[in-house]
């Protein structure tokens, strides 16, 4: 479905220094550098896939989408998506794309929605019963019956992203892309827009390539990460295995025989809590730290999912405190 | 299908903001005034304007300046305006064409315009069908002119400050300071097939009824090839230029 093969991208910057004279110098002598956003990224995405793309602000995630919808043309490298180069943006392939970028409506700003879903059904040739019917459940799951008729401008941030939710998939996208979908949605939309983007994924098999600083949206609908930062992919797998080296935390529920820790516990390497009767949270650097347990006081042992949003947090401090070294 | 879906939505955004057509209408109706004021003062004056008497001159500004509104420059910026705020990215993940796109917003955002003067070309001209394919076939030569230099869109980061100098060419080039016609035979010539006097003096001399049906022909031929030309030059232009858009925004 999506083939990246060493894919680069890079922005133009401007660079001045402050001041009325530096001011005056660039007007006759502009520097320019190159930010490099995306930096040989490699990557495949078979059909169905739910993808979540994390990063830092500035890692890369937006430009990636861009380069996979067309709307930018690779620096370097290789990019395939449908079968298509998307930077041609041949009519076929845009017609299997969905692309929602939260900062930017889709929505015509003076009309209703529906005006702006009429012309979507004619531009994409959506038969009448079927853009009825898709439109009704989508209406209904996102709580937007009865501002279908209202002007676009006088409605909440909120009703604005979810009718720009609507305007991606109406069309029955293969793919789709999604860039902070739950921006100003409030708590009850965001897990109706969780349950809709996976029945989607299980009716159409549609792949969703999803980013998001909400990590609530991550866990809800991603099964593997592609984590960028600087441009480059720094993990791609699951998301039960994502973790930061300097935090390799292994959580792990034990469930022993009798009502006490299983023999060979060795505090030194381990962390303990109790959850209830003959049941604990143990938690250690790497899974090879339990082999000092006596299995045979143990009769079950379940890995829990890393915590997300420790694992990020604890990742970008460490940005944070290497680039106040260099600097 | 689509396109025509395009050009309705423009029209009823257009409808919407009723102030807006009003203080359209009036604003250059106080230009229109101004102007006729200028050239009586003019003729009182014992001036010789290639025969032109007052009436005459009355009728013939009342259609340039309306050809002003008509014939705007908007798509000129449209493109610009996209690259800057990010909207263009939008226009690009959908499977239309951006040119007929936005001529059909722009065509729908006129089309209450080009309605107001369907009744008075049925009613008054000789050669009603003509007047509206040559309107038409001038809309479509300008529409496409603009869009040429909407292209700087992609090199320049604001784009306004081609306005003035629009507005400086048509006003000097379209007839909309003067009947072309009073210029010397030459100067006139050379002058009456661009783009601008295209959509001003020889638009204002058709719905006036100055010019055959051969003439109407002629004009709404050569409004066809500038067309051709334009849109090829735009479709060439656009699929080289469109690498430097980076989809600011989103």
């Amino acid at each position: 479905m999506i083939a990246c093969k060493d894919l680069k991208y890079s922005y133009p910057v401007f660079n001045k220094e402050p001041g009325f004279l530096n001011g005056l110098k660039d007007f006759f002598h502009r520097e320019i550098s190159y930010v490099k956003a995306i930096d040989g990224v490699n990557c495949q995405i078979g059909q169905g896939e739910l993808i979540g793309l994390l990063g830092e602000n500035g890692a890369g995630k937006t430009t990636l989408m861009k380069l996979l919808s067309g709307i930018l043309t690779p620096q370097g490298g290789e990019v395939s998506v449908l079968g298509y180069a998307p930077q041609r943006r041949e009519h076929a392939f845009l017609q299997d794309i969905g692309v929602m970028f939260g900062q930017k409506t889709q929505l015509i700003w003076d009309l209703p929605a529906i005006d702006t879903f009429h012309s979507l059904k004619v531009i994409y040739g959506i038969e009448e019963a079927a853009f009825k019917k898709d439109l009704d459940f989508l209406l209904e799951k996102l709580s937007l019956k009865d501002k279908l008729f209202v002007p676009v401008r006088k409605l909440s941030l909120g009703q604005i992203v979810k009718f720009n939710l609507i305007a991606t998939v109406i069309h029955r996208p293969k793919l789709l892309m999604l860039d902070e979908p739950t921006i100003g949605v409030d708590i009850l939309s965001q897990s109706n827009i969780h349950d809709f983007l996976l029945s989607y994924n299980q009716i159409y098999g549609a792949t969703i390539l999803l980013s998001s600083h909400n990590t609530k949206d991550i866990r809800a609908v991603a099964k593997r990460i592609l984590f960028l930062d600087k441009g480059q992919v720094l993990y791609d797998g699951p998301l039960s295995q994502f973790r930061f080296s300097d935090n390799p935390q292994h959580s792990y529920v034990l469930r022993t025989k009798t009502d006490s820790l299983p023999a060979g516990f060795d505090a030194s390497r381990m962390r303990c809590e109790k959850i209830d009767t003959a049941s604990y949270h143990i938690s250690v650097q790497t899974p090879g730290d339990l082999s000092c347990l006596d299995f045979s006081d143990i009769t079950s042992i379940q890995e829990e999912e890393s915590d997300l949003d420790e694992t990020l947090k604890a990742f970008y401090r460490a940005q944070n405190q290497a680039r106040g070294q260099d600097s | 299908m689509k396109y025509l879906v395009l050009m309705r939505n423009a029209f009823k955004r257009k409808m919407i903001y009723r102030s807006q057509i009003v203080l359209e209408l009036f604003t250059n109706g106080i230009i229109y005034f101004t102007t006729i004021c200028l050239w009586t003062s003019v003729l009182n004056s014992g001036a010789d304007l290639a025969g032109y008497d007052k009436n005459q001159l009355s009728t013939y500004f009342l259609f340039t300046i309306f050809s002003g509104i008509l014939f705007s420059f908007e798509p000129c910026f449209t493109l610009g305006n996209a690259i800057q705020n990010g909207s263009l990215s939008v226009t690009l993940l959908r499977p239309v064409n951006y040119f007929f796109m936005d001529y059909a917003r722009q065509l729908g955002s006129k089309l209450f315009y080009i309605l107001l003067l369907v009744p008075l070309i049925l009613l008054k001209a000789k050669y009603p069908l003509s007047l509206i394919v040559y309107i038409l076939s001038a809309f479509s030569m300008f529409y496409a002119f603009m869009a040429v230099l909407s292209l700087v869109g992609f090199i320049l980061e604001n784009t306004w400050p081609l306005r003035p100098v629009l507005s400086a060419l048509f006003m000097l080039l379209s007839g909309q300071l003067f009947p072309l016609d009073i210029l010397p035979e030459g100067i006139y010539k050379t002058l009456v097939f661009n783009p601008f006097s295209l959509v001003g003096y020889v638009f204002s001399k058709t719905l006036i009824g100055s010019f055959e049906l051969e003439a109407i022909f002629l004009y709404s031929c050569i409004n066809g090839v500038y067309f051709l030309l334009f849109f090829i030059f735009f479709q060439h232009g656009f699929r080289k230029l469109i690498y430097r858009y980076e989809g600011v925004r989103a």
